[in-house]
């Protein structure tokens, strides 16, 4: 209790990252604790006043160029602190070609090789290293839960944005740390985030899925509404979610600009990381188990902020400019900046100008180039099996390059096994290896110039895709409607044949 | 893997560059490989990426508006321009770097020559980002940053100072302005620390509290999975 009392006289004078109005964070004294301060407190080695902490990290993640960091560091004579809690996966760089394991000068910079090449001597150390030949390798954000890496109540760091995507099955995780400080020794130093929730109430109408869910959300409440917060999405609706479709919601907390987001675990979460690899078994299980149960938020916990989405009525959702609050039901009209609040008209104008889209338009209807289906928001089984319900007995207009990437080897797998691949390619998809692709490009997997994408991605920056592609943010059905009718359309209408 | 370790920043003093675009994404600040293959500005080999005939592309913030699709210099783009080209500050606008984590979009500005940005909010994620990488973020108000801006176009050579010891902020012609800043990050950017300068002295507390941990919470230590 010293400690709370200490934070409720000095920490209005803290500063953050903007003129947000800072509330002292246990202004409200509760006896309850969220998730997030459960979870924080519980990897704390030492409280350095008012929100700062250094705190011990569970699970370090790293990309591409994992090993290559990790070399330097040993070649400079350093010492890893706990290998153990390390892992690494190649899949910024690496090519979707399925001629990637043969031709490897496919694969950009070194990527292709700095796994194998490293494999010993991260095995003898005992980090956990996936290469493009390894049979689980995939997008980090699809890995680390499909394997068990990521586990209930675990503090995961890695450099990357989306790691928030981890949240899903009930941890606490974030991007942008620094390697070096993590590997070397163990542990991060950061300032606390205030507790905003978010409630799923309602119902989800056809066709309308987690992705719809956190656009609307982000509509709603706005791309900053997340600063210097950590969100918990919960809600009887969010509960009825598979944990993949938590895993889409936590992805894009980061395009709320919070600092991170989760899910409390439940019996559904317990189910989806049961038999994982990396997961505990037998006696271990249960000891797990049991201090899992204790995660979820206590009811009287105070939030600094709590609100309810509800999703009744809630159509299929687009995004029309280049953030991703910039969105609207399909059956919406493309708004006008005199529509935006003040300070928003600006943005506004300049994203239409980007977007090349008129006021008053409908969205539907607008050609496309491009379809994308992939991306650690959307690339598990089940969002490959909604695209599959709808491509199936269709093809892709002329003119549309469609592609679809699974998200992991045995998400590729298993979609292989249940012939969902044949009904991609039937319909004249291209169907590629795993990695994240055209989401970024940085493996040189580009939306052509000037091109319109729709895509089920997390990002529709200006330049996101390639320069001056416009990127339509979709859920993966209703990218897979697009490719189809080769325009933005309701998927809801095509599946009921209205749409030729 | 440099070791980061910025040099303390006590008293900054210098040209101010007014850039003051709202809501600059991380996007922006250091573009995805991709867009700037696109724009002319890097090629994708496959033996790597290769910046634009001098090479800076990649290395420099804010490439797509600095170059032009043929790889020259933009003449237009303000850190171009005399004298801003030399400016030590950033004036920004609001929401400068949303949109994630890009740790090379703080090391870029840093590259720069940029020690410190100047705007009315951040990012947060991208705000952490520069705390990381030594990169000083000043929070004003938006009608301040606006009024040094002005400044800073009408006489463009006067020098600006921000002073971390009594957190002003100053010109010949405009304060001493006064800012806020937690003590800590305060005395992180003075002392010049980075991330493994705070944590190493945690190093036998981290030690006794993952021999507790381990006993606590032995599933996160002991993995049932192959080894690679």
């Amino acid at each position: 209790m010293k400690r709370r009392d200490f934070i409720k006289t000095t920490v209005g004078a803290s500063v953050g990252c903007g003129f947000i109005p800072l509330q002292p964070l246990f202004a409200q004294q509760s006896a309850g604790m969220t998730m997030y301060d459960k979870i924080w407190e519980a990897h704390e080695i030492s409280y350095l006043g008012g929100i700062t902490s250094v705190l011990h990290v569970d699970r370090m993640m790293l990309p591409d160029s994992g090993p290559a960091a990790i070399k330097r560091l040993l070649d400079a004579g350093e010492r890893i602190r706990n290998p153990e809690l390390v892992w690494a996966v190649a899949d910024h760089q690496v090519s979707t070609s399925p001629e990637r394991y043969t031709n490897r000068s496919l694969n950009l910079g070194s990527v292709a090789d700095d796994f194998p090449e490293m494999k010993e001597e991260l095995a003898a150390m005992g980090i956990q290293a996936f290469g493009i030949d390894d049979p689980e390798q995939g997008i980090q954000h699809v890995v680390g839960p499909e394997t068990g890496l990521t586990l209930p109540g675990m503090l995961m760091v890695a450099g990357d944005s989306h790691t928030c995507t981890h949240g899903a099955v009930g941890c606490v995780s974030w991007g942008g740390e620094t390697a070096q400080n993590v590997l070397l020794t163990g542990t991060v130093i950061r300032e606390r985030a205030r507790n905003l929730r978010v409630n799923y109430t309602g119902t989800l109408g056809p066709w309308v899925r987690g992705k719809d869910m956190i656009l609307h959300t982000i509509g709603a409440l706005g791309a900053d509404a997340g600063n210097r917060c950590a969100v918990e999405y919960a809600g009887p609706l969010l509960r009825s979610l598979s944990v993949e479709g938590r895993m889409t919601i936590c992805n894009l907390s980061i395009e709320m600009g919070a600092a991170t987001g989760m899910v409390a675990p439940d019996d559904t979460t317990y189910e989806y990381v049961a038999s994982r690899e990396f997961a505990p078994r037998g006696e271990l299980w249960d000891q797990a188990l049991a201090y899992w149960r204790s995660l979820p938020s206590d009811d009287d916990a105070a939030f600094y902020r709590d609100e309810t989405i509800d999703m009744t009525g809630v159509e299929p959702q687009v995004t029309w400019g280049i953030s991703p609050e910039h969105v609207i039901g399909i059956s919406e009209r493309i708004p006008a900046p005199d529509d935006a609040p003040f300070e928003k008209r600006d943005a506004w104008r300049r994203a239409l100008e980007y977007t090349r889209l008129t006021p008053g338009d409908t969205i539907a209807d607008t050609p496309i180039d491009e379809v994308f289906i992939g991306s650690c928001a959307e690339s598990r089984i089940s969002d490959l099996r909604a695209a599959a319900e709808v491509v199936r007995g269709r093809r892709v207009a002329p003119n549309v390059l469609a592609w679809v990437i699974a998200g992991s080897q045995p998400v590729k797998r298993q979609a292989e096994a249940e012939g969902l691949d044949r009904i991609f390619r039937d319909a004249g998809f291209d169907w590629r290896e795993p990695g994240c692709s055209k989401c970024y490009g940085s493996n040189g997997d580009l939306v052509a110039q000037g091109k319109r994408s729709v895509s089920n991605s997390n990002r529709n920056y200006v330049g996101r895709q390639g320069i001056d592609a416009i990127t339509h943010l979709v859920s993966t059905p209703m990218a897979a409607a697009a490719a189809i009718a080769g325009r933005i359309v309701d998927v809801r209408r095509l599946m009921a044949g209205e749409i030729a | 893997m440099n070791n980061l370790k910025p040099d303390g920043l006590v008293q900054l003093t210098g040209i101010a560059a007014p850039f003051m675009r709202h809501d600059m994404l991380i996007d922006y600040i250091a573009p995805p490989i991709g867009s700037l293959h696109a724009h002319g500005s890097a090629v994708i080999t496959p033996a790597g990426v290769v910046g634009n005939a001098s090479g800076q592309a990649l290395r420099q913030a804010f490439p797509l508006d600095r170059y032009l699709a043929d790889g020259s210099e933009n003449p237009e783009f303000i850190l171009n321009r005399a004298p801003w080209r030399n400016a030590s500050i950033l004036l920004a606008g609001r929401n400068f770097g949303i949109g994630g984590t890009r740790t090379p979009a703080a090391a870029r500005l840093l590259g720069d020559g940029i020690r410190a940005v100047i705007a009315p909010s951040f990012g947060q994620v991208f705000f952490d980002d520069c705390i990381q990488a030594g990169l000083l973020p000043v929070i004003l108000g938006q009608e301040q940053v606006e009024a040094i801006a002005a400044a800073a176009v009408a006489a463009p050579r006067r020098e600006l100072t921000i002073d971390l010891r009594w957190q002003t902020i100053s010109r010949p012609d405009i304060g001493p302005i006064t800012f806020q800043m937690s003590p800590r990050l305060r005395a992180r950017f003075m002392e010049g620390l980075s991330d493994i300068d705070e944590t190493t002295p945690f190093q036998r507390e981290a030690e006794a509290f993952q021999r507790d941990h381990e006993l606590r919470q032995p599933w996160i230590y002991r993995s049932t999975g192959d080894q690679r």
